[in-house]
This record gives structure tokens, C-alpha cells and sequence, in this order.
């Protein structure tokens, strides 16, 4: 069911057996794990059932360090969540990035395994095919051509696109509507984390209105579920009891910020005539598969290139992965000579019909986690009276170090297989330019999952340190980002939390 | 894994237009003005039994022009003849007691494959080249 914060007065006190603020991907995925659950549960909304300019001022903040774009632009505050825009990019993290990363990043307290179940859950929540993520049988079902690349060098992984992006908003809107024992509460703002007196205990959240009216939440478990940057934003700023903010013993909440870095148009590679990229082509060519694959495969994909785990290992490189996309040659300056030889306009048939030799790549990374790279709270506050969250991201040199050696490694192996040379954007020190890295609007690692409450905010089962029933889902929990977009494993933990919560809520 | 069971390698026909385009684009870019720099002086060549202007005419065929300039440009990072010396012959010691220069030119090519089995490579001017191709074309522009 659905109620208008509004129309709550002002004092009130609301129960529940389970809190979850925030629905976006993570929110609206436990309250429907918890449906018929035997628990009352309320889900805290700041938006409406469409986004509003008040409610989506309440994001904007400051930036230092890397900025590519204002908070209020890459995250939307309205039921659905960020999902209202998302793009649709599903793929689970490697299996490598939840393990000890020497020099790299931290592990995860869990594996891929104790994952595994849950991402076959989010496959189907975020409405793509069967849990397949391997190229070569897409390809060989689809009839589609991989380049013939050396596996123990160059990997393809398989990317497969909720298309249309599954809106959980809309999609998910008439069963939250029609479950008696979920009462979706619109236009409530949480805005403080209220303990017991020992502390040991969330005793409410306290919500508030534009309008003004304040009411609490009292319930026996909660859940964060606002996003990367208002999960830390909400601990450190429930600080009446905490000086340092709720769960923040450690001094780690809303530090550690990871973003995907993405160098858009980052190389271009120059292939042969004979060569077949068209199953790489990004949006441009996705191909749907619709047969007999045992699992029901159903799904649009596209492979991306990506250094072989194992080579990754050996030479203690962060993961990316690269795509493919058309692209005139006038995009990249330092190709444009290439045209000036008849044997090279051989290659590259400028204007054509979108059948250029020259592709574009697209690389989306993972960065180190920098303790120094962190989401705070700023000076002045927003319409509610919550300081403002600001975000200081931070990249490190030695990321765009790997970023050169994986894609030196790329080239190499297309050079070796006769399959293309590659061209990167470098800057006068041989990185790639710092200024041309961008974000994905992937906000991860500010209450990072350790087993250590000295090295993380959150326990494996994502519940914070030190508190008995308060919960964080969402990427921040993530300690190491991947380079894989995270929406479907962002799925999978809130699958795996809503579970959790079922048990202790029993 | 194995040399065996690693797959096998597509024929190369595009290579040769491929270093023709990055050197076109090299030379776009800004080249180090021609005969001006410590670098471009024939001490940086290594020893050789066979003739290196042949063994890069072998090597590159009807591009060795092109490799010249990428050569030029590969040169330009060193701070003299005899550091330059020193990395060519990283490329050609294993091949200087060769007279042919046709065999000269396919022990190379070997070893231009292993570059790209081994990741040897550089990014000159952005482009991903094997050492051996940058080295020989550094012969190429030294030997003219």
C-alpha cells in the first residue's frame, strides 16, 4: 500500500517490524522479498511517484578532487530510485574482485558463491535472461562472431542489457500497492538515526516532510537503502547521541568512495577489413537471443575485452573491460593523418554507412579504494535542515598506471592474433588524462562490508558494526567496486539482506 | 598454457599498411626536426654482419619509409647514441653474426611475435608497437 508522508501529523509514531529508507533498486527489492513475510514493514520514499525540483534540490552539494558531474544530476530522489535512469548494464562482479588483492583492494567477507544464488534472483528482478555472463555460447547460439583472441590473455566478458531498463518504480509499483503488509510511505525524508540509550540499538528513524512535520519510525529492524552517498550522508549526519555519526567507531563511514572510472573514446583500434565487430557494437547492435538455452536464455547482450584474470593477477593490475563502438575518425585527433594515405583510406571508409575501420573503445574501470576519497558533510544544510553530503573523489595515479599496462596488454594481444592495432589517449607522462576520466554515476565503498570492525562499517551480513539491527544495503557496502556496472549485484546483496531480515525479523 | 594449445595466429596482410598510417599520423603530430637531435647519428647503430639498410628493406618492404619515420620518432626518446645503442641491440644482438639480410628480417619477424606473446610493447605516439618493430624501424631511420 501506498501512504503520502503528508498527511502524517506532526509527533506521530509509526510501527513496524521492519524500516527500509530508501526505494530505489535495493529498497523496492527487500520490500518485495517481504512481502507475505509475516512482517509489517514500511519503506521510507523522499520523492513521489515522480520526481519533483524541491526533492531532487535535496541532493545537490559540494565537490572536490574529480568532479565530472553535480550530485543532483546522476542520482534521482523519487520512487524508483536512480533505476528511473538507468541505463540497463547488468553483469555480476568478477569472482576475483570479492578476493584478497594485494596492493589492489580488500576482500570481501564473501564469496561469489555465497552471491551466486541471489544474482539468479536479480537476473530475473532486473529483467534479463538466465544467469549467463560468457560470450562464447551467446555468440555460438546467436550466430554471432567473437574475435578469436587468446582466452588466457584477452577475455570477452558478456554484458546483458534490461531492455527496456527495467524502471523498478513502474514496474514493481502495482504489487508494492496491492501488499497489505508493506505500506510504502511517499515524500518522507529520513533524516535522523535516533539510538537506544546504550547504543547499542537503532530505537527509530526520524522522518520529516518539506512541509516541515516530523514523525519517527520505531521498528525492530532497519535498513539504509539511499544510495552510495546518502547511506554515508544519513550515519554521519545522525550524530545527536555519536559525535562521530552512528556506526562511525571506525572513523570509515563515507570514506573509501569508489567510482567506475570510464574513458570515453579513451583508444580507438584500427581493424582489418575482414574483421567482424558487429556483435561488439554497444546498443547499436545488440542481438536478442530467444531459443532453447536450457536456462530459458532470453536476453539482449554484448561482449566486452578485458585482461584474463589470471594475467591480471600476475602483474597486480585493476580490472576493466572495453567496448567497441562506430565512430568517425575526426573523433580521435591523433588519427586524423591515418586518412591521408590511400592504403589507409583502404581501412577506414570514412562516412560511410557506419562501417568505418576505425572503432572507438570505452573503457570502464575499477580505481583502488583511497581512504582519502570520501563523501562528508558539508557546511550548510538543505531544505530539511540535513547537512549537506559533498563528495571528494579522489583517483590514484596508480590506477591510471594499470589502466596503460592492461590496455598495452589488449593491443598486444590484437597485434598478435593479426587482429588490429590499438591507439591510447595518452598524456605527455604516458597516463591517460586525468581530465578525461568520467564517472559512472557508480557511487560505491562508503560503508564498506569487512568482518573487521576496525577495516569496514558493515559485517558480512551487512549489518553495522556495533548495532544489532541496522542494516545497510546498496553499493556502498561494496569494499572493492569491480569494473562491472552494479546495479544487478547492488540486486543480489538486497535479495540476500531481505532474506536476513526475514530470519531476525521472525 | 601451452605454445600448442594457444590458437593459432591470423595471417598479418594489414601490418604493413597499419605502420604506413602511424607513421602518417606520427609525422602529423610533430616530429623531432630531422638530423637535429644527438640520437640520429650512426654510433646508435648496433654491429651487424649483414647490411642493415637491407635488413630493414627486407623487414619492412615497400613501408620502410614509413617505418623511418616511426624510427625518427622512437629515437627522439633517448638522450643519446649510446643509450639508444644499448636498446637496439636489446632487438638486433641475438641477430648480428646473421649476414643475410633476409634472415636477418625473418628471425625479426620471430621476434616481433614473441614481443606480442610477452606484451613487449610501447605506445609511441599513443599506437601499441612491438619492440622489435620500433627497433628495427629505429635501424631503418639510422641506416638510410
Amino acid at each position: 500500500m501506498f501512504r503520502d508522508a503528508r498527511d502524517v501529523d506532526d509527533g506521530d509514531v509509526l510501527t513496524a517490524s521492519v524500516c527500509i529508507a530508501g526505494a530505489g533498486a535495493a529498497g523496492i527489492t527487500m520490500a518485495r522479498d517481504l512481502i507475505a513475510s509475516g512482517r509489517d514493514v514500511i519503506v521510507l520514499e523522499s520523492g513521489g511517484l515522480e520526481g519533483d525540483e524541491d526533492t531532487q534540490a535535496l541532493y545537490e552539494g559540494p565537490q572536490e578532487g574529480h568532479v565530472f558531474r553535480g550530485l543532483g544530476e546522476c542520482r534521482l530522489r523519487y520512487f524508483g530510485g536512480t533505476t528511473n535512469h538507468w541505463a540497463g548494464w547488468c553483469r555480476p562482479l568478477e569472482d576475483d574482485v570479492l578476493t584478497e588483492r594485494p596492493g589492489v583492494a580488500p576482500p570481501w567477507p564473501i564469496s561469489h558463491a555465497d552471491l551466486f544464488p541471489y544474482y539468479r534472483r536479480a537476473n530475473e528482478t532486473c529483467g534479463i535472461g538466465a544467469y549467463e555472463f560468457s560470450s562464447e555460447p551467446v555468440a555460438e547460439r546467436a550466430g554471432r562472431t567473437l574475435l578469436d583472441l587468446d582466452p588466457e590473455r584477452v577475455v570477452q566478458p558478456l554484458y546483458q542489457f534490461s531492455l527496456p531498463p527495467r524502471r523498478f518504480g513502474e514496474a514493481y509499483r502495482e504489487e508494492l500497492e496491492e501488499a497489505a503488509d508493506v505500506a510504502v510511505y511517499l515524500h518522507a525524508n529520513l533524516v535522523d538515526i535516533r539510538l537506544t540509550d546504550d547504543g547499542g540499538r537503532v530505537r527509530a528513524f526520524v522522518c520529516k516532510t518539506l512541509g516541515g512535520a516530523r514523525f519517527e519510525i520505531e521498528a525492530d529492524h532497519y535498513a539504509l537503502a539511499l544510495g552510495g552517498i546518502e547511506n554515508a550522508r544519513l550515519l554521519l549526519a545522525s550524530r545527536g547521541q555519536e559525535p562521530a555519526g552512528v556506526g562511525n567507531q571506525s572513523g570509515l563511514v563515507g570514506r573509501y568512495f569508489m567510482e567506475h572510472p570510464h574513458l570515453y573514446s579513451g583508444a580507438a583500434v584500427l581493424l582489418p577489413d575482414d574483421v567482424d565487430v558487429s556483435f561488439y557494437l554497444g546498443h547499436q547492435s545488440v542481438v536478442t537471443i530467444d531459443d532453447d538455452h536450457p536456462d530459458g536464455l532470453n536476453t539482449t547482450a554484448m561482449p566486452s575485452l578485458a585482461v584474463a584474470p589470471q594475467l591480471r593477477a600476475r602483474e597486480g593490475l585493476l580490472p576493466f573491460a572495453c567496448q567497441i563502438f562506430n565512430t568517425e575518425p575526426d573523433h580521435f585527433p591523433a588519427t586524423e593523418a591515418l586518412l591521408a594515405l590511400p592504403d589507409v583510406r583502404a581501412l577506414i571508409r570514412r562516412g560511410g554507412e557506419r562501417e568505418g575501420r576505425l572503432f572507438g573503445i570505452t573503457m570502464r574501470a575499477e580505481q583502488r579504494p583511497l581512504e582519502d576519497s570520501r563523501v562528508f558533510l558539508a557546511d550548510d544544510e538543505d531544505a530539511l535542515g540535513l547537512p549537506r553530503a559533498g563528495l571528494d573523489w579522489r583517483i590514484d595515479d596508480r590506477d591510471r598506471a594499470d589502466f596503460r599496462r592492461g590496455m598495452e596488454i589488449v593491443g598486444a594481444e590484437l597485434a598478435r592474433a593479426g587482429l588490429g592495432r590499438l591507439w591510447l589517449r595518452l598524456d605527455d607522462d604516458g597516463l591517460f588524462p586525468q581530465g578525461e576520466i568520467r564517472g559512472g554515476c557508480h557511487h560505491m565503498g562508503t560503508t564498506a562490508m569487512s568482518s573487521d570492525p576496525e577495516r569496514g562499517v558493515v559485517d558480512a551480513e551487512c549489518r553495522v558494526h556495533g548495532l544489532d539491527n541496522l542494516y545497510v544495503a546498496g553499493s556502498s557496502v561494496f569494499p572493492s567496486g569491480g569494473y562491472a556496472n552494479p546495479t544487478l549485484a547492488i540486486v543480489a546483496l538486497a535479495h540476500r539482506l531481505a532474506e536476513r531480515l526475514a530470519e531476525v525479523a521472525a | 598454457m601451452t605454445a600448442q594449445a594457444r590458437r593459432p595466429s591470423r595471417p598479418r596482410p594489414t601490418r604493413r599498411q597499419v605502420l604506413g598510417g602511424i607513421a602518417a599520423a606520427l609525422a602529423a603530430s610533430g616530429l623531432p626536426a630531422c638530423g637535429s637531435g644527438p640520437v640520429l647519428d650512426e654510433r646508435a647503430l648496433p654491429d651487424a654482419e649483414a647490411d642493415l639498410d637491407e635488413v630493414a628493406r627486407a623487414f619492412f618492404g615497400a613501408d620502410v619509409e614509413s617505418a623511418r619515420i616511426i624510427g625518427e620518432v622512437y629515437l627522439d626518446a633517448f638522450a643519446g647514441p649510446d643509450e639508444a645503442r644499448a636498446d637496439l641491440e636489446e632487438s638486433f644482438g641475438p641477430v648480428s653474426g646473421e649476414d643475410d639480410p633476409d634472415e636477418v628480417a625473418a628471425d625479426l619477424e620471430s621476434a616481433l611475435a614473441s614481443d606480442f606473446d610477452d606484451h613487449r610493447v610501447h605506445p609511441l605516439g599513443g599506437w601499441i608497437l612491438g619492440l622489435t618493430e620500433l627497433r628495427a624501424a629505429a635501424v631503418a631511420r639510422l641506416a638510410a
